[in-house]
């Protein structure tokens, strides 16, 4: 029945070339595309050319440290780096991850609340020798950030930049109200003092009624005088160190010393006082759990005056609002006043194959010459103290005076706790200390949760 | 006589009030039925109205203004820094690329193994298909760490490869949504093919493509739209950003040193308009796709 047919094994043949040209086609077009960057394995070096990758988070920063890179490739043409652009989010984890199966970057951004943890785990060169063989003057940095960043006599990092604490403030708002936020304020942990006399005159109702008035409505309030996060560096760490709390007894300590009457004395300052007088923006407003979310919607909307927060706010402050904006110093406390101080490092991937090429970029970001780059442009406070002043030029142009981020720089200042584990610890410390700020649990209870739950981090990490 | 027409009057008006009252009833009760179906819809377009609108503003009137506030000056300045700043043209040809490669891969080899499963008569083939099945019931989270380090040890990661070669050779869901199609062609067909001497690729190719375009299609457009919205995968497997899908691209904006939301907005949309397009033209399609399949990924 089925005998072959005249002509069939002619076609069948004609379609088999046709279909075996259609996959050649695709098997040339596939060779093409592997031959093009992103289908062969990547990293490595080629001709000579040592190809190092360079892991940060922000994609404005990333701008910066380009031109950065662009003049370092120029004096070491035998180099070439690749910024990895990484989110926030998932970086710790995709870094941690990348170290296990061996595709780590050669060099990296490193937080402080993952720094001790990294270095536990043996992700970091210690660069002690060879900052020593380099004959790198350390002194040029800023010796907070050096110790931040050392354990004992190890160094982890060349400090690039740094950052502090202070109030950014809507300057129209103020001079509505014929304010001026004056230079010098104090607060008392009994809740007096000039600082509060201060917020309950630029706390203002919808009548127009500040909350230093009798007829001053705290059901009615059009403007917060000041929002602070439930946060240990741009919030409650600041007047914790301020009271003269301490988060850790120590620099790497496996425990916390958080239920002790002075933190319990500063954190009271703001849950108790600041709440209490309808001064600070409540924490059911501030975000979940109050950590400071809505603060800066609230304060673009002029419904919070002053914003507390870190200088890296600085680009958000000034493309986010309308206003004009100033900054002031934070308050100062029973101890002084004492912002949070903190800063990013380059680490140096332990496991590299090219040691020396990545060192060599390590110093170069760690230099005055990529530093000045970085502080001109208003990207970063510049590590080395002599460099300061490209930043705050930078940002005076822009029309925001930065002087008092600096101030508190030059001043007395707390680093940033560090210890290992310590970034999931303060997670804890947040959540449990959510309850204090929105009024449903006592500072002192919150304390004690607080401690139970970030010592067993600690101590497990 | 007056009484029974009275009677009836009386009657006819008792009707003529009940009907009354029931149109009022039914009317009522459409009334509520229209509300709550608007609420709903509201709930549903509203976030993608939002989006849009910010996308089209500055981030001072995204921080200030209300979020169901149209753009009064509309901008296009978030668009050009996607573009010119950081490279989403890139971005949209990797999503593009990866998307075809897996798309053809996923549904070509899904339908040859929902062809042998559901036309071919091998020992065990039942079992087999049940077991493969079962993988559909584990979570892609499951798998997302053995992946990694096989793809690690493969040296793959971080190449174009590695976004795409796990979806690439077909996936149980499109086997199994092909494979119950294909039952539904009577065996016949293939039989007289068979007797007139046609391999089983020329059956599949010839006979099963042209009679099986709607649930190709439906594959296809559901395969499409997974490629394209994928995010945890190539977010893993990828460091360098010359390799960034549309939706790492996005993420990349999310800084602890605040984050530019009109950007994040904007990109939103850019990789929402292709889909929005997709769906304008495969619609039917697409609603065929959840009537044949009774899920809507």
């Amino acid at each position: 029945m089925s005998g072959p047919r005249p002509g069939r094994p002619r076609g069948r043949t004609r379609r088999r070339a046709g279909f075996a040209a259609r996959v050649m086609l695709a098997g040339a077009a596939l060779t093409l595309l592997s031959g093009c960057a992103g289908w062969g394995v990547s990293g490595g070096s080629s001709g000579g050319v040592v190809n190092l990758t360079y892991a940060l988070w922000d994609p404005h920063e990333q701008v910066g440290y380009q031109q950065s890179i662009d003049e370092f490739e120029k004096l070491h043409p035998n180099i070439h780096v690749t910024i990895e652009n990484v989110p926030y989010g998932n970086y710790e984890q995709k870094m941690i991850a990348e170290f296990i199966t061996g595709g780590a970057p050669d060099l990296f951004w490193v937080n402080t609340p993952w720094l001790a943890t990294f270095i536990k785990d043996g992700m970091l060169t210690n660069l002690t020798p060879l900052i020593k063989a380099n004959h790198i003057d350390m002194s040029q940095y800023y010796p907070q950030l050096v110790a931040l960043h050392s354990v004992g006599s190890k160094i982890y990092g060349l400090p690039k930049d740094w950052d502090t604490i202070a109030l950014y403030y809507n300057k129209a708002y103020f001079a509505k109200l014929h304010l001026t936020v004056p230079a010098i304020l104090n607060w008392n942990t009994n809740g007096t003092g000039s600082f509060v006399t201060f917020l309950k005159a630029a706390t203002t109702d919808t009548s127009g009624h500040n909350a230093l008035s009798p007829r001053f409505n705290p059901n009615k309030i059009a403007t917060y005088a000041i929002g602070i996060d439930n946060d240990p560096q741009g919030g409650w760490g600041d007047y914790v160190a301020e009271a003269g709390g301490k988060v850790l007894p120590y620099p790497g300590a496996p425990y916390t010393s958080l239920a002790t009457p002075q933190v319990n004395a500063g954190i009271t300052f703001l849950t108790k006082y600041l709440t209490g007088d309808h001064v600070m923006v409540p924490g059911d407003l501030s975000g979940p759990n109050a950590n400071g979310n809505n603060l800066e919607q609230m304060f673009a909307q002029g419904q919070v005056a002053m914003w507390e927060q870190g200088d890296w706010n600085t680009l958000t402050v000034k493309t986010g609002v309308t206003f004009p904006v100033g900054v002031a110093t934070l308050p100062i406390g029973p101890d002084g006043r004492v912002s949070v101080f903190n800063g990013l490092i380059d680490g140096l991937n332990a496991h590299t194959p090219y040691p020396k090429q990545a060192w060599e970029l390590e110093q170069w970001l760690g230099s005055p010459q990529s530093e000045a780059i970085l502080g001109s442009g208003g990207y970063v406070w510049p590590a080395i103290k002599s460099l300061d002043p490209l930043f705050l030029q930078y940002w005076q142009k822009q029309g925001i005076d930065m002087q008092a981020f600096l101030t508190e720089a030059q001043g007395k200042v707390v680093n940033f706790p560090n210890s290992p584990g310590v970034g999931d610890a303060l997670t804890d410390v947040d959540n449990d200390l959510g309850p204090a700020f929105l009024g449903s649990e006592p500072v002192s209870q919150a304390l004690k949760t607080a401690q139970t739950d970030a010592d067993y981090v600690l101590k497990t990490s | 006589m007056s009484a029974v027409t009275t009677t009836s009057a009386a009657v006819a008006t008792g009707l003529a009030t009940e009907e009354r009252t029931s149109r009022l009833g039914k009317g009522v009760r459409l009334t509520g039925f229209y509300l709550v179906i608007l609420i709903i819809a509201l709930i549903f377009i509203l976030p993608y109205l939002m989006s849009i609108f910010a996308a089209f503003k500055t981030l001072p009137q995204i921080l200030a203004q209300s979020p169901l506030r149209p753009p009064t000056s509309p901008t296009w300045s978030n668009f050009s820094t996607l573009f010119s700043q950081y490279d989403f043209g890139r971005y949209l040809a990797n999503t593009l690329l990866v998307t075809v490669i897996l798309t053809a891969g996923q549904v070509t080899f899904s339908m040859m193994g929902a062809y042998a499963f559901a036309r071919m008569e091998f020992p065990g083939r039942d079992s087999l298909f049940w077991l493969y099945l079962m993988t559909l019931m584990v979570p892609n989270i499951v798998t997302l760490v053995p992946l990694y380090v096989l793809f690690a040890h493969s040296h793959l990661l971080n190449t174009y490869w590695a976004i795409f070669l796990p979806y690439v050779l077909g996936v149980p869901y499109q086997v199994f949504l092909m494979r119950q199609y294909f039952m539904t062609i009577p065996k016949e067909v293939m039989e007289a093919a068979r007797l007139d001497g046609c391999s089983e690729g020329r059956i599949l190719w010839k006979i099963i493509v042209p009679i099986s375009r709607p649930i190709l299609i439906t594959a296809t457009l559901l395969a499409f739209i997974f490629g394209w919205n994928n995010f945890m995968w190539p977010l893993i497997v990828t460091n360098s950003n010359s390799l960034n899908v549309l939706t790492v691209g996005i993420a990349n904006f999310d800084s602890n040193f605040g984050v530019e939301w009109n950007l994040v907005l904007a990109g939103a949309l850019v990789a929402l308009i292709p889909m929005v397009i997709l769906f304008a033209i495969f619609q039917k399609h697409i609603v065929n796709s959840i009537s044949l399949t009774g899920i809507n990924r």
